[in-house]
């Protein structure tokens, strides 16, 4: 049996935009990626037995076909389409939340051990496996990649408000 | 395995555990577009199987056709015995010479007898065999019986017992 509409839903709503994050959010094709791999999830039968890493990495595929296929035609269509949608995009909003600002400066491969590891639960060697590297690498960018927010952020770490 | 390896700076174990209380979700519209294009690629996948199997099902009925039509073929190429209703006229075409040769003149009584016995079907080799001695001393019996000499008629009235 598939999943159900419910656990879909509660899937969407904790990891959709993690990984919209981890597919490169700036991408105008980063929604369609996420919106791929959920229907995706959906429509496995029988669903895989850890969803969450089986989310980043056919997420992940995806992304790397987008990157390759390079598609003006969307993109042209996106900047004429209404604004109203723009307006609508939750991660312009959320843009002010300072860990997510201070998060997408972040190079690529920081952004993308950081968000597989603390919102997807990746492990090292799986992040290290999905990106083409060892999991000591992936280990070393999350240490790097934390302190260069730790910089950015620029606040101590005891505050407990984020 | 290095997931089990402690971040040594305990700041930075602190930021971990700061952003990892972070959460994000999507607005309104955008969980609405998300779940409206699961729930129609799940629909999609269930008639897609749904239909593969309906394809299955048709292809092994397919195949069941098939082989029965095969050996409803092949049952049509075996000769069937069948009795012809009209009876050929086989002795009267014949010319004396070939209708001594294929009657012989020495067994006359065995050869009525046995145009005149019925086809029987026997169950087992001893019943055959049963019926075949049976045979054996009826013609055997029926050649001991005098055969009673027909009258023979003519114009004058009938001929004297010596023919």
């Amino acid at each position: 049996m598939p999943l159900a509409a419910e656990q879909v839903a509660a899937l969407i709503e904790r990891h959709a935009v993690p990984l919209a994050i981890w597919v490169g959010y700036r991408e105008e094709w980063a929604d369609d990626v996420v919106q791929e791999a959920f229907c995706r999830l959906a429509a496995a039968e029988p669903p895989p037995e850890r969803v969450v890493p089986w989310l980043y990495r056919v997420a992940w595929n995806l992304a790397q076909t987008e990157r390759l296929a390079n598609r003006r035609r969307r993109s042209r269509e996106r900047h004429a389409a209404a604004g109203e949608a723009v307006r609508d995009d939750p991660l312009e909003r959320l843009i002010a939340d300072d860990v997510l600002a201070s998060l997408l400066r972040l190079d690529d491969s920081f952004r993308e051990v950081v968000t597989a590891r603390i919102w997807g639960g990746l492990t090292f060697d799986e992040i290290g496996k999905l990106c083409g590297t060892s999991g000591a690498t992936a280990l070393r960018r999350y240490r790097d990649a934390l302190e260069q927010l730790h910089r950015i952020l620029s606040v101590p770490c005891t505050t407990t408000n984020p | 395995m290095h997931d089990h390896e402690s971040l040594n700076d305990p700041e930075l174990g602190q930021l971990e555990r700061r952003l990892g209380r972070a959460t994000w979700s999507p607005t309104p519209a955008q969980r609405e577009r998300w779940l409206y294009a699961c729930g129609q690629a799940a629909g999609r996948a269930q008639m897609r199987r749904r239909l593969r199997g309906a394809i299955g099902v048709a292809a092994v009925l397919g195949c069941v056709c098939v082989g029965l039509s095969c050996a409803l073929w092949q049952a049509d190429q075996v000769p069937v015995a069948a009795v012809n209703p009209v009876p050929t006229p086989f002795a009267t075409n014949l010319t004396p010479a070939q209708h001594s040769s294929l009657l012989p003149l020495d067994e006359p009584v065995d050869a009525v007898v046995d145009s005149k016995r019925g086809l029987r079907v026997s169950a087992s080799l001893a019943e055959l065999a049963s019926f075949d001695d049976l045979a054996r001393t009826s013609a055997s019996e029926v050649q001991k019986t005098p055969v009673a000499a027909e009258r023979v008629l003519s114009a004058a009235g009938p001929l004297s017992g010596a023919l």
